[in-house]
């Protein structure tokens, strides 16, 4: 590190002291050789991208090399290099930090759990036991591998197994419950940051990774949720479940947003919560609407931009398709957007108007 | 010296420390990294203003899409125009922020699209006519050159591209794929250069570049398909133009990042090429697939930790460690 830098984490280190009092301690060597190794913010999501990106690639040509050899006869081959590719990544990943390892680690992982799939299918007709297979290696994934994207593809692969179990076993409204789940572990993690992180070491490696999956995971589910694809039964009904839950997610958010504003007026807090609630109740038999807001909102809260993105992407989508899918004639919905739209706009000016007088 | 302060940067001394919860929730508060009254504040305002405008906008394109006999012709144009009117004038004439004004902008664009909309809908002209995007393209052009609003580029670039797209698939059909795949290239990193122009004008750096972003991904997008498809094609059809755009382009992105120290270009266009090489290296797979698919592999996994190695060092000496 250079000098100044390390003059700048001192300040730090004693701005925290003062704080923390004479009972804070630190591992300065440790911090210092963490640094030297991480990515630097502005490059962190350029770096994060390619790997994932190049991963792929060179995941796509391994697996053409792969099958071209003609592994894809074998369902026990493809079987046992699978579980060799995953567990080979994930110790390879330990013991070496570098890009190059990073880079061939993702690749031969994505491979080793397409190659586990595929051969397992073959070998067993379960596939439950598929499912929770890959679960269960997604957890251990989770707590073996120290790297962030092997751990965001462990929360993937573990939700969409879980996901797949409940569409396998067509017990189609336990996704309103796989949904809640979802947003709840999102939410309590957006709102425990500090805790979390300072639960230990793993806890601090894995926040980042595991809460972008989460992200992930919720937005899938949500399309999932209102792209049903043909189930048998009729399909997932009582959409109002998720709504309510996820309705309630974002109040509570709200509740913790105007606490940390300093919006301590009762009467004021009470017109925020009516004013959301007017807004959000006719979402409520459409849940991915305030399911992408509390991406949205949860992710803005913490800072972070990736996440927020996402959210304000799938925000848009989803409010177009709830117009869309509403069973009213052109004229009606004419009449609902432009008195939504207009509503908003009287916020607008209201918000303005409030704001200034603060000022003042 | 106030020190720089990241999300890693914490992490890494909470996980090497005794640090309290209450005091990293302090640091990441006082640091800016959470959100603040403020932010919370601008972003209320903007995606209430944001939403207000495009349901209102949006309401009006359901309205005439409805397609009410009992409302005369004249009376559906008319109320369009007048619209369009009340908020160019509004826009002109109104002591807002540039923020709101622009934002109105954006959706008086829109309203002209519904216009034309109207008028096909009236005269017949067909929904997917070129000439119909080639209208509203033409209309809005003066209001997107005067504001200089990414949101409103954005709008008027997707009009561009729809407006090609659309006239080589209805008039120019006899042209190659890889010919539209060019001049998409062609369009859409003009778009990045005039937008690039501004930046350095204006002198305004830290405004945020997701515009050039965008329109920056979808060229390099245009010219990698265009490659890879040549490659496939036995490089007939002017493969030779794209390669010299593709050479051109690159050179002039590659010196660009580096001069402005954006990362972006740096990043893309590389990966671009390792996607053409590896593609290059595959279609050689005719007699021994094996082989050249495990080397396209290696090539892959090489270059790309090549790639990444180099966007830490050039970052490292653009912006220090952190």
């Amino acid at each position: 590190m250079e000098n100044t830098e390390q003059q700048a984490l001192d300040l730090l280190l004693r701005q925290i002291r003062e704080q923390e009092g004479e009972g804070f301690v630190y591992d300065r060597a440790e911090i210092n050789a963490e640094l030297e190794q991480s990515t630097p913010l502005l490059a962190n999501l350029p770096v994060k991208l390619l790997t994932i990106l190049g991963g792929i690639l060179a995941s796509l040509f391994l697996l053409g090399f792969l099958f071209a050899t003609g592994l894809y006869d074998s369902p026990t081959g493809m079987l046992v290099a699978g579980l060799l590719l995953l567990a080979g990544s994930v110790a390879v990943i330990r013991i070496r930090k570098d890009t190059l390892a990073e880079t061939s680690c993702v690749s031969f992982h994505i491979i080793g759990y397409l190659l586990f799939g595929i051969g397992f299918s073959g070998l067993f007709q379960s596939e439950d036991a598929l499912y929770s297979l890959l679960a269960l290696m997604a957890l251990g994934v989770l707590f073996a591998a120290a790297n962030s994207i092997l751990t965001f593809l462990a929360v993937l692969v573990f939700s969409g197994s879980l996901a797949a179990i409940i569409l396998n076993h067509q017990a189609l409204n336990l996704m309103h419950g796989y949904i809640g789940a979802v947003a709840g572990l999102l939410t309590y993690l957006s709102l425990r940051e500090a805790t979390l992180i300072s639960l230990g070491s793993w806890f601090s490696r894995v926040y980042g990774p595991v809460r972008m999956g989460l992200v992930v995971t919720l937005v899938a589910a949500l399309a999932l949720l209102m792209h049903q694809p043909p189930l048998p039964a009729g399909g997932i009904t009582h959409y109002w479940l998720s709504g309510v839950l996820l309705i309630a997610a974002v109040l509570f958010v709200l509740s913790k947003v105007m606490r940390q504003a300093g919006l301590a007026n009762r009467k004021q807090q009470l017109l925020v919560y009516a004013c959301c609630g007017l807004v959000l109740a006719p979402t409520v038999l459409s849940p991915a609407v305030p399911g992408a807001l509390l991406v949205l909102l949860t992710s803005f809260y913490i800072g972070h931009k990736t996440s927020f993105a996402a959210g304000v992407l799938s925000l848009v989508y989803f409010v177009i398709l709830y117009y869309y899918d509403l069973q009213l004639t052109l004229l009606q919905k004419s009449g609902v957007l432009v008195l939504t739209g207009a509503l908003f706009i009287g916020g607008y000016l209201l918000l303005q108007k409030h704001l200034k007088n603060d000022a003042n | 010296m106030k020190p720089h302060i990241t999300r890693d940067l914490l992490y890494s001394i909470a996980r090497h420390s005794n640090w309290r919860p209450g005091g990293i929730e302090a640091m990441l508060r006082s640091s800016g990294i959470y959100a603040g009254p403020r932010n919370w504040a601008s972003l209320l305002r903007l995606l209430l203003l944001g939403a207000g405008v495009s349901f209102i906008v949006a309401g009006v394109v359901f309205f005439f899409a409805y397609n009410w006999d009992a409302m005369h012709k004249f009376l559906k144009l008319g109320l369009l125009q007048a619209l369009i009117v009340i908020v160019t004038a509004y826009v002109l004439l109104s002591k807002r922020s540039e923020t709101t004004r622009n934002l109105l902008l954006t959706g008086n664009a829109m309203l002209v699209g519904v216009l034309f909309a109207v008028f096909g809908q009236v005269y017949q002209t067909g929904a997917n006519a070129y000439d119909f995007f080639l209208g509203w393209t033409c209309c809005v052009a003066l209001w997107v050159a005067v504001a200089k609003y990414p949101p409103l580029w954005l709008l008027f670039m997707a009009l561009v591209n729809t407006t090609l797209f659309l006239y080589v698939q209805q008039v120019a059909t006899h042209w190659p794929f890889a010919v539209l795949l060019d001049l998409l290239f062609v369009l859409n990193g003009t778009a990045v250069l005039v937008w690039e122009l501004v930046a350095h004008k204006t002198k305004n750096r830290t405004r945020s570049r997701w515009l050039q972003r965008v329109l920056g991904l979808a060229a390099v997008t245009a010219i990698t398909i265009s490659l890879v498809v040549g490659i496939y094609a036995n490089m007939e059809e002017d493969w030779g133009l794209c390669v010299l755009l593709a050479a051109l382009g690159y050179g002039a992105g590659i010196w660009h990042g580096q001069r402005v120290r954006d990362l972006f270009y740096l990043s893309v266009i590389p990966f671009s090429g390792i996607v053409v090489v590896a593609s290059l290296i595959v279609r050689m797979a005719d007699k021994t697939p094996e082989l050249l698919l495990l080397l396209a592999s290696l090539f892959v996994i090489g270059s790309t930790t090549l790639l990444v190695r180099n966007i830490i060092r050039i970052n490292h000496k653009w912006h220090g460690k952190y």
